[in-house]
């Protein structure tokens, strides 16, 4: 009888200190500060009591919001009064995503695990989604614009992340009850405020110490480098890409590309212009204003790097730009580095290599990621 | 006597007409440049601005006339595909030739990285001649394949559907190209698709004008034989046209019009559908010798009008010329099938 009142007495004990370190680790979640977001534009974290809020407002309406979610802790009570908003639970264990971009930012916080399904896999190029891919980890789900809701359903994911399109639908993946996370980090005009995007990805999976490592180390080293640039005196007019058929689409001047420029210490001819995607102009409209500029930067894909001279093949009226007779062309052959894989994340590498090519003289040992001097021969 | 004069007034209005356009051309664009410098640059003078100089030299002036060639050879292409065909709908898409220079275009831009030739040959062609060579291939392929089948098939009906077959195939081996192609090469190409006459640098020119002239040459030579042709086929052979050979020159004919327009400036849409209605209904007559050189006009005319809009200086930027072509020639295309008492019944 004694020995049944220990045992009843050390399960008790046993239940209540599980029960105690249990709570004692709620509190400390609970208590947990996030920082708030200072860079981006379209998301806002509000932590509230055992849950945090997150707001994706809409580009296309300031005056609405696109979605918002509750996480909540996986395993954890649901709090009473919760707001309106999609719940999910973290850590997310299984997700499928859009776009290559989404792939890489799991790449970086170390997500390995919790990828199931791509869409549009041929352009991504990520080790580990490559290797997924090739065992079946991963499944390939076509075509973004519509993807395989037959092979979505069979992974079941906990959500999926997509990329909103402005008064897009997703069609039927909407009815099948699985939560999208929409993410409208592309629409973010500054390097900054689309890399802090990380830090939203990063909620979702209760990764966010590691999110906040990462965007603080860049955050940190390009404010650095826009420090350096400031101070110069000449800044260089710039002007950049080329023509796609009749057409030249030219960054607007409050658009990402824009915001570059300008950190990296470039005039911009059209940095007085008000667009934030691009334009379509004419080139007539590009020589008007683009004549004299100094530099010219350039990106394409292709399977060899280009030279003045097969620039000039491709349309003969290039060679008219300063920038062309001065040899002060620049460019990125996308098909060959990482560009697209690392901008999102990291705009600081981007912004190195363009005040590279606008201030060699600041960093003169400089080995540039992702532009170079165009070829003046092509078996250079 | 009189139908001559008022065929000479029709040809002066249109000759005015095409003059007018093809000055404002010169006149419009996004950047404004003062009438005296315009005028004095087309007149062999020296530009006040050297971006001046070029952008008219370079730029409009090429574009222009790679307009008005381009808009007369794809009329009168649609206009021979129509006589011989019999059928108002027929077009310089129809036999499948664009289709074929979509296809070579589609194979250069996406499967070969914009390059022909590298170490098997000797040349190697980049940029956009690279382009304009896979279109050439492209349709030439798709025509010795039609005129291959011309000489096993006597309907005309029966080719139509080979040619529109054609069309068929090329489209799907281009989307499965699409498919797993880069996203700047799709973008390129669907760019490429909406058509323009800015590709054509000066240096271009003499090789594209030169390349229609030798096409819209052999249409001057069928008149004769296109007007019996109207008759029926066994008329046209009770009056000593050789039914096969004529067909076989019209295809070469239409086919080099339509390849050459196709590389150069893309798939440009209802200029050749259109405009022989527009030329028809000008004239109120299906002779040749008038409507040929009325639907080379016209054909000018109305690809010019097209330039002019797709450069014009909009707040959102320039309109592609695909968006532009319809608007003119979907009415015109209507107000036939309307009037048409065949296709009343």
């Amino acid at each position: 009888m004694k020995n049944r009142y220990i045992y009843i007495l050390i399960i008790a004990l046993f239940i209540s200190g599980c029960n105690w370190t249990n709570s004692n680790k709620q509190k400390d979640n609970d208590t947990e500060i996030i920082s708030p977001v200072t860079y981006a534009k379209w998301f806002t974290i509000e932590k509230g009591e055992r849950y945090t809020c997150v707001n994706v407002k809409n580009p296309w309406d300031t005056t609405t919001n696109l979605h918002r979610y509750i996480l909540v802790q996986k395993g954890r009570d649901l709090p009473k009064n919760l707001p309106e908003g999609t719940l999910i639970r973290t850590p997310l264990k299984k997700v499928v995503v859009y776009s290559s971009v989404h792939c890489g930012i799991m790449d970086a916080l170390g997500l390995e695990e919790a990828l199931s399904g791509v869409c549009e896999s041929r352009y991504v190029d990520i080790e580990f989604v490559k290797k997924g891919l090739k065992n079946g980890k991963i499944s390939d789900l076509g075509e973004a614009s519509s993807p395989d809701v037959e092979k979505i359903i069979d992974i079941s994911p906990d959500a999926i992340i997509a990329s909103p399109l402005e008064s897009m639908g997703y069609g039927r993946i909407e009815k099948i009850g699985i939560p999208l996370i929409e993410s409208v980090d592309y629409m973010e005009v500054t390097p900054l405020g689309r890399a802090e995007w990380i830090r939203f990805y990063a909620l979702f999976f209760d990764k966010i110490h590691e999110a906040d490592s990462i965007f603080n180390t860049t955050a940190q080293s390009y404010n650095n480098i826009k420090k350096i640039v400031k101070n110069v005196k000449f800044k260089p007019t710039v002007i950049s890409e080329t023509k796609t058929g009749s057409v030249w689409y030219i960054p607007g001047g409050q658009s990402y590309m824009a915001n570059f420029f300008a950190d990296a210490g470039a005039n911009y001819p059209w940095k007085d212009n008000q667009n934030s995607g691009s334009i379509p102009v004419s080139f007539e409209t590009v020589l008007e204003y683009g004549e004299n500029a100094d530099i010219w930067v350039m990106k394409y894909n292709k399977p060899n790097d280009m030279s003045y001279d097969d620039l000039k093949k491709e349309y003969s009226g290039y060679e008219y730009f300063s920038a062309y007779k001065n040899k002060t062309i620049f460019m990125c052959n996308t098909g060959k580095v990482p560009y697209y894989e690392e901008l999102p994340i990291h705009p600081d590498y981007l912004l190195k290599d363009l005040v590279w090519v606008f201030h060699p003289e600041l960093f003169s040992n400089y080995n540039p990621r992702y532009y170079k001097k165009m070829l003046i021969f092509r078996d250079e | 006597m009189r139908n001559r004069k008022i065929f000479n007034i029709i040809i002066i209005t249109l000759l005015a007409g095409l003059f007018l356009v093809f000055i404002s051309s010169m006149f419009t664009g996004s950047v404004k440049i003062p009438f005296k410098e315009i005028f004095r640059i087309l007149t062999g003078g020296e530009a006040g601005k050297y971006s001046w100089g070029i952008i008219i030299l370079q730029s409009r002036l090429p574009q222009a006339i790679t307009a008005m060639f381009a808009g007369a050879a794809l009329a009168v292409s649609g206009l021979m595909l129509q006589t011989i065909f019999k059928n108002p709908l027929a077009g310089p898409s129809i036999l499948g030739i664009e289709a074929g220079a979509s296809l070579g275009v589609a194979l250069v831009m996406l499967f070969l990285g914009g390059t022909i030739g590298g170490s098997m040959i000797n040349v190697t062609l980049t940029g956009y001649m690279a382009i304009v060579t896979g279109a050439i291939i492209g349709a030439a392929l798709v025509l010795g394949i039609i005129i291959f089948f011309s000489t096993l098939v006597r309907s005309n009906i029966m080719l139509l559907i080979i040619g529109i077959m054609l069309s068929y195939i090329t489209s799907s081996i281009i989307s499965l190209l699409n498919y797993f192609a880069s996203a700047e090469g799709v973008f390129s190409y669907t760019i490429w698709g909406m058509g323009n006459f800015t590709n054509v640098s000066m240096t271009q020119i003499p090789l594209f004008c030169g390349l229609i002239s030798i096409g819209l040459g052999i249409s001057v030579i069928l008149v004769k034989p296109l007007n019996a042709l109207l008759l029926g086929d066994f008329y046209a052979k009770n009056l000593g046209v050789k039914v096969s050979r004529v067909r076989c020159l019209l295809l070469v004919s239409t086919g080099i019009l339509t390849a050459v327009t196709t590389a150069f400036c893309g798939p440009v849409s209802f200029i050749g559908l259109a405009v022989p209605h527009i030329a028809r209904l000008i004239i109120g007559s299906s002779n040749h010798k008038i409507l040929l050189p009325v639907t080379i006009l016209t054909g000018s005319f109305m690809a010019l009008i097209c330039n002019l809009i797709s450069t014009m200086h909009t707040k959102a930027g320039m309109i592609p010329l695909n968006a532009i072509t319809p608007i003119f020639g979907v009415p015109v295309i209507l107000y036939v099938i309307i009037s048409q008492k065949k296709f009343q019944n």
